[in-house]
This record gives structure tokens, C-alpha cells and sequence, in this order.
């Protein structure tokens, strides 16, 4: 579904991409997994459109997207969940899912509209109780299922979701996390970038591990999280513990 | 809501087309220039207000509508309703030229192009002695007319400039709640959420730009028509920070609350200041100052607050009553 070929992304003169290749394929959840500064949020940004890539290619359901903007890709199904959540704290809850639903006009769309709203009020229903409430007035969990939630109203066929756990508890990260597990079950594409390494390779189809700017191991998520090195590295246990 | 608001205006185009009888003569400058002033207002109300962004250039955007419709009328003898959509087109097309690389900028650096951009605008008008007059400007201008009418007594023109800041009126707030409205809205909160949305920001903020620029056009020919003529000091820095005063006084996001605030503040600056000038800058921080501090919504804010106090002081007696009994 998503193919990236030996992308490489600079900031001025700083190469901080090199040749990361990866591929996500339909169904799939993939986890991206990285201490801070590895490149995680960045590569993100430059398959969304919102970074431009200085060399490689990335292509969605068979289409060059290198360089396509980022409004364009949210037409063609490939949504991202920033890092940091970034709703609409001054909108209301429904007003903020409204606004997700922007790309989609037209009179079959409304009728779309009402039963997404309704499917993701099923899947979240603190979000009904609070559809008149104000964004910025959400608890941060709340906010991160609002971000999702209003993701989806753009129906994606790819959700990418930067950071989901970012400065949540551990009970809601939790909860996030089986979410986006049984989104996935619905026939969601899930491609997510995370430092909670254990929370996310324990849902995820593959994984990569990404050091430095460079994907340094790859593997089927169980597999990762049995590695030693992933072990040594992200979650602190001594390799010959 | 949507009947509501078509309600508001229909009571103030009553109010506004029954205020001849009653008005004073002496105050109808101060209702036409009003009116001139709350079309440019009403665009930056739609820049500032709604989609974020600020420009402190919008006098040269005036000044361009004023003097295209100067050029056009008094050496090429075009009708005036020919050089008034002249004069639109034009400033629509420089705002298209400047805006696309301007905008690239945010807040303070933004801030800082579209002022230059004004300087440059007075500095080539002042410096264009033979085709443009210069210092002097243009004089000579015709009143407003459509098809031989001529708009030339205050009553007249009252009522052409109030009909056309309806008109406006009514497109923009049909706009802010549109789908492009909402972008805005958007954008003026989080860009980069707003790309994620799927919302072209870069395409939104110059269409937005462009928009109140032409409303600045509109305002700038009408503003040439009825001084009968145009001078580059007319359209300097102190223009644009009235009209972004006026926004602020207004209420960001409440289109008549600019309106209103764009005649109290004519008034203020044309009859009750104009011996001042040279204090204009000191007096705008003063109302700026009071108004941030005390009513940072804007004076649009007040009616429903007001309204929202009356509320809560009925229910709370009426509650207590109640209780009594």
C-alpha cells in the first residue's frame, strides 16, 4: 500500500533521513520505533507532504507521492495524526469532527458523514457526552481519541498516527492502543511512529526500529520485541540478563 | 441562526435606510466616510478576524482603488462604474502578485512585508509627478454614477455606500460559514492541523487575501468618487492601522461589531480629533490599550454579553422568587 524507497529528507545541510526504505501493506500495523531525535516524526512528515524529501521515493496505492502537498494526500486517503494532537481547542468536539470531514463534500457524503459520526461515537463515547464541549477543554486522552476520531472522518484508507501515547497515562495509552487495534481489525492500514516501543510492537503486524536517521532492524512486531538488541537499546534490560 | 442573522440585517438596513429623516445634517460625512472605511474593515475582519492573517498594507490597497479609479475617470474619461470594477480587478491582481510570495511569511514577519509594501505604494505615488500627480494627486474625480444617475448630495451617496456594505456584508457572512469559511477558521487556528485536515492553507490565505484586498479596492474607488480626489498622503501607515483598529474595536469575529466600530471610530477621527492628528498614533494605542484590557471581544461582544448578563440577572431573581414561595 505504502512503498518508500531510499528516502532521504535534510534540514539545510544536515542530512537527518538516510535511505530509509520501508513498506506498509494493506491491513498491516506498523510500528515505527525510535528514541528522540531518530528521525521518527520526521519521516512521518515527509511521507504526509508536510516536509519536502530531498532524494527517494515514496509511493500510496501505486501513485508517485513524493512531492505531493499534504491537502492532496488527505483526498486520497492517507491521513495523518500529528504529533502533540493539534485539535481545534477553540471548536466544539462535533465541530472539530466536522472539519475532519472537510475533504468530503457532496450529497452522498452527508449521508457517509452521519454514519461515520455515528460508528465513531460508538467506538469513543466519551466523545458523544462531550460534542458540545470545547476542544482545549478535553482531558489530553480525550483529545488524542478526538484527534483519531477526527482523522477517520476523512474516511483513510492509511491512518498515521505520530506519537498517540505522547504525555498520556499509562491506563489511557492502554486504551488508545486497543482502539487502534480494533480499528485495524475493521480493516483500518495503521502506520504509527511511537518511543513506547513495548505498547506499540505488542499490536503491530511489523515493525521497524529507526536509529539515527536510519532503519536499523526490522521484523514481524513479536519478533522485535524478543530481540535483544531492541531490548538492550529501548527498554533497558541488559543483554545477557 | 441562519434566519436570525438575515433578521439582523434586515433591521439594520431598516435602521439604516429611515437615519436620513432623522439625522442632522453635519453627521452624514461621518455616515458615508463610515461606510467607506467598514468596506475595507469588512475585509480585513475577514483576513485578520477570521483566517489570522494581518496586513498592515491594506491603505496602499485603498490608494490603488482610488487611484485607478483617478486615472481611469479623469485622463481615459472611462464612466465611473467602469473604473469602479477597474479599480476592484486591479488591486485584486497586485494583491495576487505580492500575496503569493508575502505570505509565506507569519505573523510578525508578515506584519513587517505588508508594511513595506504600503511604503512602497506612498513613496511610488508621491514620486510619479507627471502621470499621477505627485504629492498633489489627483483631483477633478466625478461623483459616483450608473447610467447617467449621479450620486452627489450625502443623501444620495448614504444610501449607495450603505447598499453596497450590505451587499458585502451579506456575501461575507454567507462565506464565513461556508466550507471556505471554515478553512479559514482552520487555518487561522492551526495550519498545520489545517493541512492535515486536507485544506491547501498556501491557496486559502492568498484567496483570502486577494478578497479583502478587492473589498479594500472597493472602498478606495468609492473613497476617490466622493473626495473627488485622491493624494498619497490619504493612504498611508495610519490608514492601514485604523482599519486593523477598527477589527479589533469591532470584535474579531463579528462583522457588524467591525462596522459599528468603523463609524464610532470615523466619527471619532474626523470630527472629534481632527485637529489632533499629529496625536493619532498616541489615541489608537489609547483605544487599543482599553479595549484589549477590558473588552477583548470587541464591541461586537457587547449586545450578547449584555444580553447574556440580563440572563442570568432575571433567572437569578426570578429563581429567588420561586424559592420563596
Amino acid at each position: 500500500m505504502l512503498n518508500i524507497e531510499k528516502l532521504s529528507l535534510s534540514y539545510g545541510e544536515i542530512e537527518v533521513l538516510h535511505d530509509v526504505s520501508l513498506q506498509v501493506d494493506h491491513k498491516e500495523i506498523v510500528a515505527i520505533v525510535g528514541s528522540n531525535g531518530s528521525g521518527k516524526t520526521t519521516l512521518l512528515k515527509s511521507i504526509s507532504g508536510l516536509l519536502p524529501v530531498s532524494s527517494g521515493r515514496i509511493s500510496f496505492l501505486d501513485v508517485d507521492i513524493t512531492h505531493m502537498r499534504a491537502d492532496r494526500l488527505v483526498g486520497m486517503g492517507l491521513c495523518q495524526v500529528p504529533e502533540g494532537r493539534h485539535i481545534f481547542p477553540a471548536l466544539s468536539v462535533y465541530a472539530n469532527l466536522e472539519m475532519g470531514a472537510y475533504v468530503c463534500s457532496g450529497r452522498k457524503a452527508r449521508a457517509e458523514f452521519e454514519k461515520t459520526i455515528q460508528f465513531l461515537f460508538d467506538l469513543f463515547p466519551i466523545l458523544e457526552q462531550r460534542k458540545k464541549q470545547k476542544g482545549g477543554t478535553l482531558s489530553g486522552g480525550e483529545q488524542q481519541m478526538l484527534a483519531i476520531a477526527r482523522a477517520l472522518m476523512a474516511a483513510p484508507k492509511l491512518l498515521m498516527l505520530d506519537e498517540p501515547s505522547m504525555g498520556l497515562a499509562p491506563l489511557i495509552v492502554r486504551d488508545i492502543f486497543k482502539t487502534i487495534k480494533t480499528l485495524n481489525h475493521e480493516g483500518l492500514t495503521v502506520l504509527m511512529v511511537e518511543q513506547d516501543v513495548q505498547a506499540s510492537l505488542a499490536i503491530s503486524t511489523r515493525g521497524y526500529a529507526l536509529q539515527l536517521g536510519r532503519i536499523v532492524l526490522e521484523g514481524s512486531g513479536q519478533e522485535l520485541l524478543a530481540n535483544e538488541e531492541v531490548k538492550a537499546i529501548y527498554l533497558g534490560k541488559r543483554k545477557n540478563a | 441562526m441562519r434566519y436570525l442573522l438575515r433578521n439582523t440585517n434586515l433591521r439594520i438596513a431598516l435602521f439604516l435606510a429611515v437615519i436620513p429623516l432623522f439625522l442632522p445634517e453635519n453627521l452624514f460625512p461621518v455616515l458615508c466616510l463610515g461606510a467607506i472605511y467598514s468596506i475595507a474593515a469588512l475585509g480585513m475582519s475577514l483576513l485578520l478576524g477570521y483566517a489570522g492573517q494581518i496586513s498592515l498594507g491594506h491603505a496602499a490597497f485603498i490608494g490603488i482603488g482610488a487611484y485607478t479609479t483617478a486615472i481611469l475617470t479623469t485622463q481615459f474619461n472611462w464612466p465611473v462604474l467602469a473604473a469602479f470594477a477597474a479599480a476592484i480587478f486591479v488591486s485584486s491582481v497586485i494583491a495576487y502578485i505580492i500575496g503569493k510570495p508575502i505570505l509565506k511569511t507569519k505573523g510578525f514577519f508578515l506584519a513587517l512585508a505588508t508594511l513595506g509594501f504600503g511604503e512602497i505604494f506612498f513613496v511610488f505615488t508621491s514620486r510619479t509627478d507627471p502621470v499621477i500627480g505627485g504629492l498633489v494627486g489627483i483631483g477633478g474625480i466625478p461623483y459616483f454614477s450608473i447610467a447617467g444617475y449621479e450620486f452627489s448630495s450625502y443623501v444620495q451617496m448614504h444610501y449607495l455606500y450603505w447598499t453596497i456594505l450590505l451587499g458585502l456584508v451579506i456575501y461575507s457572512q454567507n462565506m464565513v460559514n461556508s466550507r471556505s469559511g471554515r478553512a479559514f477558521r482552520a487555518i487561522s487556528t492551526d495550519e498545520l492541523a489545517a493541512s492535515t485536515m486536507g485544506i491547501d492553507v498556501a491557496k486559502y490565505k492568498l484567496r483570502i487575501f486577494v478578497l479583502s484586498a478587492a473589498y479594500a479596492g472597493i472602498a478606495g474607488s468609492l473613497l476617490a468618487t466622493y473626495l473627488s480626489m485622491t493624494q498619497p498622503y490619504g493612504f498611508r501607515v495610519d490608514l492601514s492601522i485604523f482599519i486593523v483598529l477598527a477589527v479589533i474595536v469591532g470584535g474579531m469575529g463579528s462583522l457588524w461589531g467591525v462596522v459599528a466600530a468603523t463609524v464610532v471610530l470615523t466619527w471619532l477621527k474626523d470630527e472629534q480629533l481632527s485637529q489632533y492628528q499629529e496625536y493619532s498614533a498616541l489615541i489608537y494605542g489609547i483605544i487599543l490599550l482599553l479595549i484589549l484590557i477590558f473588552v477583548p471581544q470587541g464591541l461586537g461582544s457587547l449586545g450578547q454579553r449584555s444580553f447574556q448578563w440580563m440572563k442570568d440577572r432575571l433567572g437569578k431573581a426570578y429563581r429567588y422568587r420561586s424559592n420563596r414561595s
